[in-house]
């Protein structure tokens, strides 16, 4: 506790931990906002790690080192004492408080730690800040991972970047219909397609993508547009492949869409079906004009592949 | 496309000012989220509300992805604005800022009856009642 503050490395904090009868966490989280901690956690550090006891649930706040004072922690204690009386709730009489200094850590980049590079075929998906040397041949994609968009290690994504790498030949233009990150357009792109268009209904899909093609140097053939189907013009056709990694009810309902943007001899690759959906699914991309080839399956996910029949 | 949920985390920040720091440093980066990516779109979300604690539920994937909804405001934000107070009693218990009706109890129960945890409304409406009493907010026919 309020030791001399360290002149250099990462602040340490101290957490403090109260077990709150459920439904009044909320009333403790306000009770713990004071000054020197306004942001509170709710519930256990992580899986594996002890849970609250039966009936209760942890709010959880911290306390810079240097914040952290005996006046500070009497504060804490008499307005968590003070709670049962204020609110006529006896079962916050007594709450059990914890307080518990924390090994001092950059919480800014210690997160990157467990991300490492992956290799998917010709293709290494590697986190901007690690150093990577890569094998001959091989294709770096640098990709900055763990935020709201995908990572490339889901499966149907993992589908799509080896399908990707197979069939992409130079010069192609490829369409991919829900780009999300757009990691498949770049990959795509670094595979040698000189035009990519992606497009996606989330509003976020279009400014990843656009950095994403940027930190990889294919910004000259990766375009992303916001929206559905409605965002492709007339003359966003002829393509000589199609990407389609989402859900599998848009596949069925736009199948005719896809067909119709792509040349005859076309591959595709359509991902994100899952084990209930399979038939219904196969007869739509069928029925469309496509040819199915292979089926790669992975946990509950199969992924299509094939070519748009003449 | 539909993902395996890991855990879900639950935090309040304050609008606009979430940073890398505890709480949610430790909370997000113990199954390797992308925080600074999280206090981004956090702050970018929450800007227009600055000044507000903002409730935030995380849905953690098993790709180490995320996505996360703002809950709606703690209760005792909802009384004080039920109540038409801009703050409540500075120490809890010594001052009487306001009132609600038992209508709006109820109402505010209702809002927050998920994020409560409560056993039902009655005891929704009675976790509501003590935060009001604790924010110096009397409730109109209630006892004490």
């Amino acid at each position: 506790m309020n030791g001399p503050a360290a002149s250099t490395g990462p602040i340490r904090w101290t957490e403090v931990r109260v077990a709150v009868p459920l439904g009044w966490q909320e009333l403790v989280a306000d009770a713990l906002a004071l000054g020197a901690c306004t942001s509170v956690v709710f519930g256990r550090t992580s899986i594996g790690t002890e849970p609250a006891p039966e009936g209760t649930d942890y709010v959880r706040t911290f306390i810079a080192d240097h914040e952290d004072t005996n006046e500070l922690r009497a504060t804490i204690r008499a307005r968590l004492d003070g709670l049962a009386d204020s609110t006529g709730a006896d079962e916050l009489r007594g709450l059990a408080l914890r307080f518990q200094s924390l090994p001092p850590e950059d919480y800014a980049s210690s997160w990157r730690r467990s991300w490492r590079p992956f290799r998917l075929g010709r293709l290494a998906i590697v986190p901007p800040w690690r150093e990577y040397e890569p094998r001959p041949n091989e294709l770096l994609l640098l990709l900055e991972p763990g935020g709201a968009f995908g990572s490339g290690r889901h499966p149907t994504t993992r589908a799509c970047l080896r399908i990707v790498q197979e069939r992409v030949r130079p010069g192609a233009r490829v369409l991919d219909a829900g780009s999300g990150s757009g990691i498949l357009s770049v990959a795509a792109a670094l595979f040698g397609a000189s035009e990519v268009l992606g497009f996606d209904v989330d509003a976020n899909g279009a400014r990843y993508g656009t950095a994403l093609a940027r930190d990889n140097g294919v910004a000259d053939a990766c375009s992303f547009r916001t929206g559905d189907f409605g965002v492709l013009s007339q003359a966003d056709t002829e393509y000589h492949g199609v990407l389609a990694n989402i859900y599998s009810d848009v596949i069925v309902a736009h199948a005719g869409d896809l067909r119709a943007r792509v040349r005859d001899g076309a591959w595709f690759a359509f991902s994100g079906c899952p084990t209930h959906h399979l038939e219904t699914t196969r007869a739509a991309i069928d029925g469309a004009g496509f040819r199915i080839d292979q089926e790669h399956t992975r946990g509950r996910w199969t992924t299509f592949e094939g070519e748009a029949r003449p | 496309m539909a993902k395996e949920l890991t855990t879900k985390i639950k935090l309040q920040c304050p609008a606009g000012q979430a940073t890398p720091a505890p709480p949610v440093g430790p909370a997000l980066g113990a199954h390797g989220l992308n925080i600074s990516d999280f206090v981004k779109q956090f702050n970018d979300r929450t800007r227009d509300q600055m000044g507000m604690i903002i409730p935030v539920e995380i849905s953690v994937y098993k790709d180490r992805t995320f996505d996360f909804i703002l809950k709606s405001p703690p209760a005792a934000v909802l009384l004080k604005k039920a109540a038409g107070v801009e703050k409540g009693a500075g120490e809890v218990g010594t001052q009487i800022v306001g009132s609600v009706t038992r209508a709006q109890v109820e109402e505010i129960a209702n809002i927050k009856m998920n994020d409560l945890n409560a056993r039902d409304l009655d005891h929704a409406c009675r976790i509501i009642e003590g935060t009001a009493r604790s924010s110096g907010i009397t409730v109109e026919g209630a006892e004490g």
